[in-house]
C-alpha cells in the first residue's frame, strides 16, 4: 500500500501497523457501537509527523482518526482510517508553578497525570467520568464531565490552551500560546475563543497534540457527610440552596433509594464531599449542614457518609464507570453500561427525571436484558444526570438492541431539555438535526477547515 | 479450541482498558503490562488479544505466523491484567487457551520454545543438560531419597544457580528440618510447557513426578524456585486432580524458622535492601509477606520498598517463557525494574525465583545493583558454606 509505505517514512517501520490481528485490536472501545477497523494503525511521537501524516492524507483523501483507548461510551471513532494512536505522546512537558499550568502531550491518561501532580502537592481538578486510564486529549475531544466539578468546573473549563495539527497539516496554537513570543497562561486573548473550538470537537477539525491545562494546589484535607431526603424534589432543594450560595463542592451526589434498598429513608440520600484547609472544611461543612436540614434533610451517620465519600473515590479512580453501585437491584448481571451524562438545570431535574423513566418503561426494554438507572451530580450552576444504561454483556444482540435504544433515548432526552456533553456515532443521529444553526455554523467551519473531510468522518454528522 | 472453554469469560470484558494502560491505587498510578508499555501496540495488552480471541472464536480471524510471535512475544503471564481487572476476568487462562490451541495445531509454540519442550521431553530440563548432573550440586549433602518432606530443585536452581539450591538445604538442616530429594529422579516440574501451550509434554513432567514424589514418601515439597512452586501447588491439583502433599516456598518455612528462633544470622548486612516479588509467588499465589519478614528481621539491612509492590510488582521481564524466547524485551522490562530499585535506593535487591535473578542480574550489574535469590542472601548472612 503506497500511502503505508509513505507513513512509513515519517514515523519508521516499528510505528506503523496493518496487521488484520492489531486492526482487530484497535476496532471496539468500551461502548456498544458496531467494531470499526482501521485501515492502518500508526504511532506518532511528535506534532510535526503528525502534520506529514495529515498532509499525506488530504492529498490522498485518506480519513484519519485519533485512538487513546476508546475508554469512551459513545463510539467516537470512525472506521477505514489511518487510525493514530496518541499513547506514545503522553509526556508532561511542563509544570509551570509559578503560573498555575501544566502542558502534557494530549495521549497522557488523566491517571498518571494526577498521580505525577499530586506528588508535587498539584492537581487539575476534575477527572473525566470514562476514567483515569482515559486520555487527556481524548477528555477534551469528548468535552468529559467529571467527578469533582461541583469545585472545579467541568473538563472543558480547565483548558488554558491547546495545539492542535489542522487537516492541512499546519500547527495551531489556540491561548496566549498563539503568539510564539508568550506562555501559554491564559485562554481568552487575541480574538475569539479558538480552544472552545475544539473541546468536545470528536476529533472532526483536527487532532490535539498538546494540552495546557489549569492546576490548583491539591486540597490539605477533605471532609464528608450524608443527609436523608424523603423526596428527590427537597433533595434537588438543598444541592440548589448550596449552588446558590456557590460552597465549593468536590463532590454532592443524588444516590435514589430505589436503587440502594438498603438505605434506611424514603427517597434519596446525598452524600458530600468538601476540601480545602482543615478550617475551610469545618466552615463549608457547618453551612452545608444548616442548608440541607433547612431543606428538609436528615443528617446520616458519619459512617455512611463515609461509605459514600469512598464510593465516589472509587468512581473516580474508573470502577463505578463499568458497575457502580446504581446497577438497578435484582439485575447485577447486567455489567456492560452505558452512561448517557447530560447536564440539566438543578430546579428541573425531578420532572425530567421522572419523565425519563416513564419513556424507559413505555419502551419496555427490561425484557429485552436492559435496565436503566441514574447517576446524579452537582456541577457548579447545575445538575449532571445520567441515564445508565445497563445491558448483559453475554447477550450477543444486547448492544444492537441498546444502539437502538439509545438512539430513541436521546431523541427524548433531547426533546426534554437534556444537554449531553458529547454524542458520538451512538447519539449524534438523533439529536444533530436539532440543533438549527449550529449545526450549519459547525458544518461551515468544518468544511472550511477540513475540506476533505479527512478527519473522523462521520462521528459527528454535520450539515452544509 | 480450548479457546471455546472461556466464550463466557471473554464475554465478561467491557474493554474498561484499566488493564491496557493504566491502575490507580489512591495517588498512586500504574502502569499494568510490560510488554504494552515497551512495544505499544494494543495486541500487547490484555484487552487487545481479548478482542483477538473473540476474533479468533467467531471465525473472524485466523493464527497466522505473525499472531503466534505476537501471542508468545506480547505477553510474560505477569497477570498484572487478571489481578487489577475489576469484573475478575480470568485473562491468563485466555492466553494459555489460546497457546494450547496453536500447540495443537502445529503453530506454536516459538523456535526457542521447540527447543525447550524438546529438552524437557528429552532430557527432563530446560536447557538441555545431561540429567546425571541435576544433583551434582547435592553430591555431598548426604540428602536422603526418601522421606516426608522433599526438597524440589526445579532446573534453574539444579543447573544454573546450584547455590541456591545447596543454601536452600543447609539453612532448612541448620534448622533441624530434614528434608528428602528426588536427585536425578526429579524431572521438570512443566511451568513452561504449561505457560507456553505444550501440554502433552507438561503432563509427561507432572506423572513423572507425581509418581516419584508419592513412591518416596512425599507428604510436603519446599522448593526455592516461585515458578516450580506455583506449578506443583495449583497447576498440578487443577491438571492432575488433588494431591497427598502440601507445597511450601521456602521463604514460608524460612520465616516461620526465624520466627520461632530457629535460624539466627550470625553478621550484619549494612545495606539498603528492596525486595522484587515474583509473579509466580506473589500475584498467583499471594504469598508477599514471608520474604520481607525475612529481609526486615536481619539486622543491619535498610528495607525500602519499590513504588509498584506486592499486588502491583513490575514483572523482571523473564515470565515463564519470555527470556528465553525475546531476551531484548525481556531485558528492557528487567532494566525499568532494575532503575525503579535505584530510584527506591536500593543497593541489594532480593527475590525468591531463580528466573527473576537470572533476568535481573545483567540488568543490575551495569546499575551497580545486586540480586540476590533468598536463600542466598539469608545463607551468606548465616555464614554457611554454600560455595
Amino acid at each position: 500500500m503506497e500511502i503505508k509505505n509513505a507513513i512509513e517514512g515519517i514515523v519508521g517501520s516499528e510505528d506503523i501497523s496493518d496487521d488484520e490481528f492489531e486492526l482487530v485490536c484497535y476496532s471496539k472501545g468500551a461502548n456498544a457501537d458496531v467494531p470499526q477497523y482501521p485501515l492502518m494503525i500508526v504511532r506518532p511521537r511528535t506534532a510535526e509527523e503528525i502534520s506529514s501524516i495529515l498532509v499525506l492524507a488530504n492529498h490522498t483523501k485518506t480519513p484519519v482518526a485519533c485512538w487513546s483507548g476508546a475508554t469512551n461510551a459513545v463510539g467516537a471513532i470512525a472506521g477505514r482510517t489511518i487510525l493514530l494512536d496518541m499513547t506514545a505522546m503522553d509526556k508532561i512537558l511542563e509544570i509551570d508553578d509559578e503560573n498555575l499550568t501544566v502542558t502534557v502531550q494530549a495521549g497522557i491518561t488523566w491517571g498518571e497525570l494526577l498521580t505525577k501532580l499530586e506528588r508535587q502537592g498539584w492537581t487539575t481538578g476534575p477527572c473525566p467520568q470514562d476514567g483515569l486510564a482515559s486520555t487527556v486529549g481524548g477528555g477534551v475531544a469528548l468535552s468529559n464531565n467529571a467527578v469533582w466539578s461541583g469545585k472545579y468546573g467541568l473538563v472543558g473549563e480547565q483548558i488554558v490552551g491547546l495545539q492542535v495539527v489542522l487537516p492541512s497539516g499546519e500547527i495551531l496554537r489556540t491561548g496566549a500560546g498563539a503568539n510564539p513570543n508568550s506562555r501559554n497562561f491564559y485562554r481568552y486573548g487575541w480574538a475569539s475563543d479558538l480552544t472552545g473550538l475544539f473541546i468536545g470537537s470528536h476529533g472532526i477539525l483536527g487532532v490535539i497534540t498538546e494540552v495546557t491545562l489549569k492546576m490548583y494546589p491539591l486540597p490539605e484535607t477533605r471532609g464528608s457527610c450524608g443527609f436523608g431526603f424523603d423526596s428527590l424534589d427537597s433533595a434537588i432543594s438543598a444541592l440548589n440552596r448550596i449552588q446558590k450560595r456557590r460552597i465549593p463542592l468536590e463532590y454532592a451526589g443524588i444516590a435514589l433509594k430505589e436503587h440502594n434498598p438498603q438505605f434506611e429513608f424514603p427517597a434519596t440520600l446525598v452524600p458530600i464531599i468538601v476540601s480545602g484547609t482543615t478550617e475551610e472544611v469545618d466552615v463549608e461543612l457547618k453551612r452545608i449542614r444548616h442548608l440541607c436540614i433547612e431543606a428538609g434533610g436528615k443528617e446520616v451517620a458519619q459512617k455512611i457518609a463515609d461509605e459514600q465519600a469512598e464510593g465516589v473515590e472509587m468512581a473516580r479512580y474508573g470502577t463505578s464507570y463499568i458497575f457502580g453501585n446504581e446497577i438497578p437491584p435484582g439485575n447485577r448481571k447486567l455489567v456492560n453500561m452505558h452512561p448517557c451524562c447530560s447536564c440539566l438545570p438543578t430546579l428541573d431535574a425531578p420532572k425530567l427525571i421522572k419523565d425519563v423513566k416513564q419513556f424507559v418503561n413505555d419502551a419496555g426494554v427490561k425484557k429485552s436484558n436492559i435496565d436503566v438507572a441514574f447517576a446524579i451530580w452537582a456541577c457548579e450552576n447545575c445538575l449532571i444526570c445520567s441515564p445508565l444504561v445497563y445491558y448483559d454483556a453475554m447477550d450477543p444482540e444486547a448492544e444492537e438492541k441498546v444502539r437502538n435504544f439509545i438512539l430513541r433515548l436521546f431523541d427524548r432526552m433531547s426533546n426534554l431539555g437534556f444537554t449531553p456533553h458529547y454524542l458520538g456515532r451512538l447519539r449524534s443521529p438523533a439529536v444533530m438535526g436539532k440543533l438549527g444553526a449550529y449545526s450549519k455554523v459547525l458544518g461551515d467551519i468544518k468544511k472550511t477547515l477540513d475540506p476533505n473531510n479527512i478527519m473522523n468522518p462521520g462521528v459527528l454528522p454535520y450539515y452544509y | 479450541m480450548t479457546l471455546e472453554k472461556y466464550e463466557k469469560e471473554l464475554s465478561k470484558c467491557v474493554l474498561c482498558g484499566i488493564c491496557s494502560r493504566a491502575y490507580f491505587d489512591r495517588i498512586k498510578s500504574f502502569k499494568v503490562c510490560p510488554t504494552r508499555e515497551e512495544c505499544g501496540f494494543e495486541s500487547y495488552d490484555a484487552k487487545g488479544k481479548i478482542l483477538i480471541a473473540r476474533a479468533l472464536l467467531k471465525g473472524q480471524l485466523d493464527y497466522d505466523d505473525k499472531l503466534v510471535k505476537r501471542l508468545y512475544e506480547g505477553c510474560l503471564l505477569c497477570g498484572n491484567c487478571k489481578s487489577i481487572c475489576p469484573l475478575g476476568v480470568d485473562t491468563i487462562s485466555i492466553f494459555k487457551a489460546m497457546r494450547q490451541d496453536m500447540v495443537r495445531m502445529g503453530l506454536g509454540p516459538v523456535e526457542p520454545l521447540k527447543i525447550v519442550d524438546t529438552n524437557v521431553d528429552e532430557k527432563f530440563n530446560v536447557f538441555g543438560e545431561d540429567p546425571a548432573k541435576r544433583f551434582v550440586w547435592a553430591k555431598d549433602l548426604n540428602i536422603p531419597k526418601e522421606g516426608e518432606t522433599f526438597y524440589f530443585g526445579g532446573c534453574y536452581d539444579s543447573y544454573r544457580f546450584p547455590q541456591t539450591a545447596t543454601a536452600a538445604v543447609k539453612i532448612l538442616n541448620k534448622a533441624g528440618f530434614e528434608v528428602a530429594y528426588l536427585y536425578d529422579d526429579e524431572w521438570c516440574c512443566g511451568a513452561p510447557q504449561i505457560a507456553d501451550g505444550s501440554i502433552t509434554v507438561a503432563e509427561k513432567m507432572l506423572k513423572h513426578n507425581v509418581a516419584l514424589l508419592k513412591a518416596r514418601g512425599a507428604k510436603r515439597i519446599i522448593t526455592s524456585c516461585a515458578g516450580c512452586f506455583h506449578t506443583l501447588k495449583t497447576d498440578y491439583k487443577e491438571i492432575l486432580g488433588e494431591q497427598p502433599f502440601e507445597v511450601f516456598h521456602i521463604s514460608e518455612i524460612i520465616s516461620k524458622l526465624m520466627e520461632s528462633g530457629k535460624i539466627s544470622l550470625n553478621s550484619d548486612v549494612t545495606r539498603k535492601v528492596t525486595y522484587h516479588d515474583p509473579c509466580h509467588l506473589g500475584r498467583y499465589e499471594g504469598i508477599y509477606d514471608p520474604p520481607r519478614k525475612i529481609i526486615e528481621k536481619i539486622s543491619g539491612v535498610e528495607f525500602v520498598e519499590m513504588l509498584r509492590n506486592r499486588e502491583r510488582a513490575w514483572c523482571c521481564g523473564g515470565g515463564t517463557t519470555e527470556y528465553a524466547t525475546f531476551p531484548e524485551l525481556a531485558a528492557k522490562i528487567a532494566t525499568t525494574r532494575v532503575e525503579e530499585a535505584k530510584t527506591a535506593g536500593a543497593e541489594i535487591i532480593v527475590t525468591a525465583c531463580p528466573l527473576c535473578v537470572s533476568v535481573l542480574r545483567p540488568a543490575a550489574y551495569k546499575e551497580k545493583v545486586e540480586v540476590y535469590d533468598l536463600p542466598v542472601f539469608i545463607a551468606k548472612g548465616m555464614g554457611l558454606e554454600i560455595d
